[in-house]
């Protein structure tokens, strides 16, 4: 059994500060196989990868390639140990060729030396063609999907010969038809010979490739387990250290529905391109919006936010008010939360306090606006009973809110959106870079919002998100809505091909 | 006093300069001590100082505050003080106390445009307010060199100055604070600064134009986004600046001398930049800082008579490297650096007093 160890950790250790990211971690990975590493962000899981790759050194604990101890101090060391690694952004030069950006890599390359060797071509392709990666040489980066860049990304590390190949997320950023294709992948490398390592918090993926799984919580392990052993639920109670619920919620149409938000045959502009949409929200309804990242759905929120900024043609209707009739704030001016596309950019005041948060865009409501002041102490009662009630952890308001995580973080602004029930929840990627508990704590919140008759439009790059809370979905791509899916017949194949804008 | 030790390490590596040039760092020390407040008088010219300085300073921390670096105080307080002046030369009959009300209202308005000019620039046509602001306190300089030699030079001075405004434009006869100080120029203002600061103190922590003035500072896009339009406020702040650094030119001219002189301020302006930093822009801060370095300013330039080695410039040192060790100071505190103790490994100690 020994002799199949490919990698072993023994008591390994990574100290931030006087805050411990790793603390004794040991388990081992044995060779040609895949193996998933797992945990809420925060949890460690990447922090013991990028240990192994020579990102950072150990604080403490041995780790051992194959029968020798090593201690990288740069991922040039891991390279030297054939270990190779697939950043969740893609290290690619977007102006070169595939072809070239595979060629970039040789570390045997001279200064001055002809760059375009025929039997370096010929060996790319051959691997290419071993592992069955279908990619389009001659085409500049900058043209090709994200799915045939994780490909090139892949490749680079295979013409190094790499044994051990680490990915980190690498299905955040592709559309559910792609995942399939990489998942496939993997197994293919596996099949070649190769030690896969897979971090990532999706547990599906996991369940379907995966040999072995280790679990990450807090820093520290909680176990690894043969793949068979577990099922999804198993897997995420021992991520977050208590059961979590699966369950899809329980659709209910309300009878009487009003309709909040109409979009009439509305089309606009912007610097890439034309909008045409098309669309109606009505109160008790969880609208999901999806597209491949990139393809317009985000540009619906300032739209709807301050359609007047816009030159738009056709009607739009808020909350019953023409967008014409609207002040200078907008749909602001009426009962609108936002869970803004880009946290830190677009939603908060980084470097103030979490307090000071709370009132942003709602700084002159009455609860504690009054003849010009703020007051603070109202305010700051206010943000208390929000942070005991979202489990914010710190529980300090008056921590700046770039010291939160990215979980709490998000609940802070949720909290705040929804403090003043507002009719219409706009909520834009709502758990992006959010932990497991946060997740399901946001998800309730959507849920309750339209349980009370609220109307949500929910944006998301998530898929299973997606599907789990929506009424229907819209996908959009290149601006225009291409396709309406009720609840009772989503398909997953069929929304990930509309949003490939693949004929079905 | 978060940046204190800064301040020390700054003076101290000021006073090793001195040491170098071979003047006794201790005697230098004293002079610098007995020259601010050896005497009601001395103690009066370093309260005039300050007065200025806190006007400055609170002019360029409000511009930062909402993310703008205004180096055109300088500009505004000269703007303001020529306007002043000029519109008592041209008024001279007004009586009290619309003459009072008229000058102070001429003195802020001047301010206020010179500080929105770049505002409206940045704004509404991308001007970088740094290239703008300085440019202003150029033009300004050659506006009041032309119209003093033109038309406002006193006839009875072979220096570049005006004559001296009505009295009934002055707040002299019933200066009761300058009383304290006999002959030197301290007066009311040095109050209205100090209620000035408090005043900027209690906009900036409770009132909503200073919450939303400081959003647009910290995050344009999420400003935005809040219904605050961050070109409103850019403009906003830029006036509220000019008119914060017109306390300055009436601290001169209303409060002291009563006319306009060339080079009455001794770059103001820029001080102010250095009083802000070292404030973190907190006004309060800026009291205190804007009397540390007009201690400096008033001893350094008796030193330059005190000694043979330290010229009137030496004040600019001082003011550098103090503001490089509060730099510093700030720098180590946000990095979170501990020094460890020797001997104590296991324990670590943070250093500083934050």
């Amino acid at each position: 059994m020994n002799t199949n160890i490919e990698i072993e950790f023994s008591n390994v250790g990574k100290r931030f500060g006087s805050l411990w990211a790793n603390r004794d971690i040991s388990f081992s990975i044995q060779k040609n196989t895949i193996h998933a590493i797992i945990g809420e962000n925060g949890a460690g899981k990447s922090t013991i990868m990028k240990i192994l790759f020579g990102i950072y050194p150990a604080d403490a604990g041995i780790v051992k390639v194959g029968d020798t101890e090593v201690n990288f101090q740069s991922p040039i060391d891991a390279m030297k140990y054939k270990i190779g690694m697939v950043h969740q952004h893609f290290m690619l030069s977007p102006a070169h060729t595939a072809l070239e950006n595979v060629l970039l890599v040789d570390p045997e390359q001279k200064p001055f030396e002809f760059y375009f060797k025929k039997e370096k071509i010929e060996k790319i392709k051959a691997t290419a063609q071993l592992y069955k990666f279908d990619i389009p040489w001659d085409t500049p980066v900058k043209n090709l999907g994200v799915g045939v860049q994780q490909k090139i990304e892949i490749l680079k590390l295979l013409c190094l010969d790499n044994q051990i190949l680490i990915f980190d997320e690498p299905t955040a950023v592709l559309t559910p038809h792609e995942i399939d294709e990489l998942l496939n992948q993997l197994l293919e490398l596996k099949k070649q010979g190769k030690t896969v390592i897979l971090i990532t918090h999706k547990l599906k993926e996991v369940k379907r490739v995966a040999d072995m799984i280790t679990i990450f919580r807090k820093g520290q392990l909680v176990g690894s387990y043969p793949s068979s052993q577990l099922d999804e639920k198993e897997m995420a109670a021992k991520m977050v250290g208590k059961a979590v619920s699966f369950e899809k919620r329980a659709f209910e149409r309300f009878p009487d529905a009003q309709t909040v938000i109409t979009l009439d045959h509305v089309q606009f502009k912007d610097e890439t391109r034309t909008f045409n949409l098309h669309l109606a929200l009505q109160r008790g309804e969880i609208l999901g919006i999806a597209g491949i990242e990139g393809h317009g759905q985000e540009k619906l929120i300032p739209f709807l936010l301050n359609p007047k900024s816009f030159k738009y043609s056709g009607q739009v209707l808020i909350l019953g008010r023409s967008a014409d009739s609207l002040g200078n704030r907008g749909a602001r001016e009426l009962s609108v939360g936002v869970f803004p596309e880009d946290r830190l950019r677009l939603g908060v005041l980084p470097e103030l306090k979490a307090f000071q948060n709370f009132v942003l865009g709602y700084q002159r409501k009455s609860h504690w606006f009054k003849k010009g002041f703020i007051d603070w102490s109202k305010v700051k009662t206010l943000t208390q009973n929000m942070f005991d009630k979202f489990k914010v952890e710190p529980n300090n308001i008056d921590l700046t809110f770039q010291s939160f995580s990215g979980g709490n973080q998000q609940k802070i602004v949720v909290a705040r959106e929804l403090f003043h029930n507002p009719d219409i929840i706009i909520a834009a990627h709502p758990t992006r870079g959010v932990d497991i508990g946060a997740i399901e704590l946001i998800h309730e919140q959507l849920i309750q919002a339209q349980e009370k008759g609220k109307a949500v439009l929910l944006i998301s790059s998530e898929l299973d998100e997606l599907l789990k809370l929506s009424d229907r979905i819209l996908v959009i791509r290149n601006g225009k809505i291409t396709s309406e899916h009720g609840r009772a017949d989503f398909c997953e194949k069929a929304i990930g091909r509309s949003m490939l804008g693949v004929a079905p | 006093m978060k940046s204190f030790l800064g301040f020390l390490f700054g003076l101290f590596c000021a006073l090793m300069i001195v040491f170098i040039a071979g003047e006794n760092p201790l005697t230098i020390l004293s002079i610098l001590i007995k020259s601010s407040f050896g005497s009601k008088y001395d103690f009066g010219l370093t309260l005039f100082y300050m007065t200025s300085l806190i006007f400055t300073g609170l002019s360029v921390s409000v511009a930062f505050k909402s993310g703008l670096f205004n180096i055109g105080a300088e500009g505004q307080l000269n703007f303001s003080a020529i306007a002043m002046v000029s519109f008592a030369m041209a008024y001279p009959q007004l009586g009290m106390p619309s003459s009072l009300l008229a000058i102070l209202f001429i003195g802020v308005l001047a301010g206020a445009t010179w500080g929105a000019l770049p505002g409206l620039l940045k704004a509404y046509r991308g001007s970088h307010e740094v290239i703008v602001t300085m440019m202003l306190n150029f033009i300004s300089a050659g506006i009041s060199s032309y119209l003093i030699s033109q038309y406002l030079q006193n006839p009875d001075s072979q220096n570049p100055e005006s004559a001296v405004i009505a009295e009934s434009f002055r707040t002299n006869s019933f200066d009761f604070l300058n009383q304290f100080f006999p002959e030197s120029p301290v007066n009311l203002f040095f109050l209205v600064s100090i209620a000035t600061a408090i005043a900027i103190h209690f906009f900036f922590s409770r009132s909503a134009v200073g919450y939303e003035m400081i959003a647009v500072g910290e995050n344009p896009s999420a400003a935005e986004r809040a219904n605050i339009s961050s070109k409103k406020f850019v403009v906003l702040s830029l006036t509220l600046s000019g008119i914060l650094a017109s306390g300055a030119a009436m601290n001169e001219v209303i409060g002291y001398s009563g006319q306009y002189k060339i080079g009455f301020s001794p770059e103001f302006g820029f001080m102010g930049i250095a009083v802000a930093l070292m404030s973190n822009n907190s006004p309060l801060g800026i009291i205190a800082n804007a009397f540390i370095m007009s201690v400096f300013h008033k001893g350094a330039s008796d030193l330059d008579i005190e000694t043979e080695t330290i010229t009137k410039d030496f004040s600019k040192v001082i003011q550098a490297l103090v503001l490089f060790g509060v730099g510093l100071q700030y720098y180590i505190n946000k990095s979170g650096f501990k020094i460890n103790f020797p001997g104590r490994n296991s324990k670590k100690k943070p250093k500083g007093n934050s």
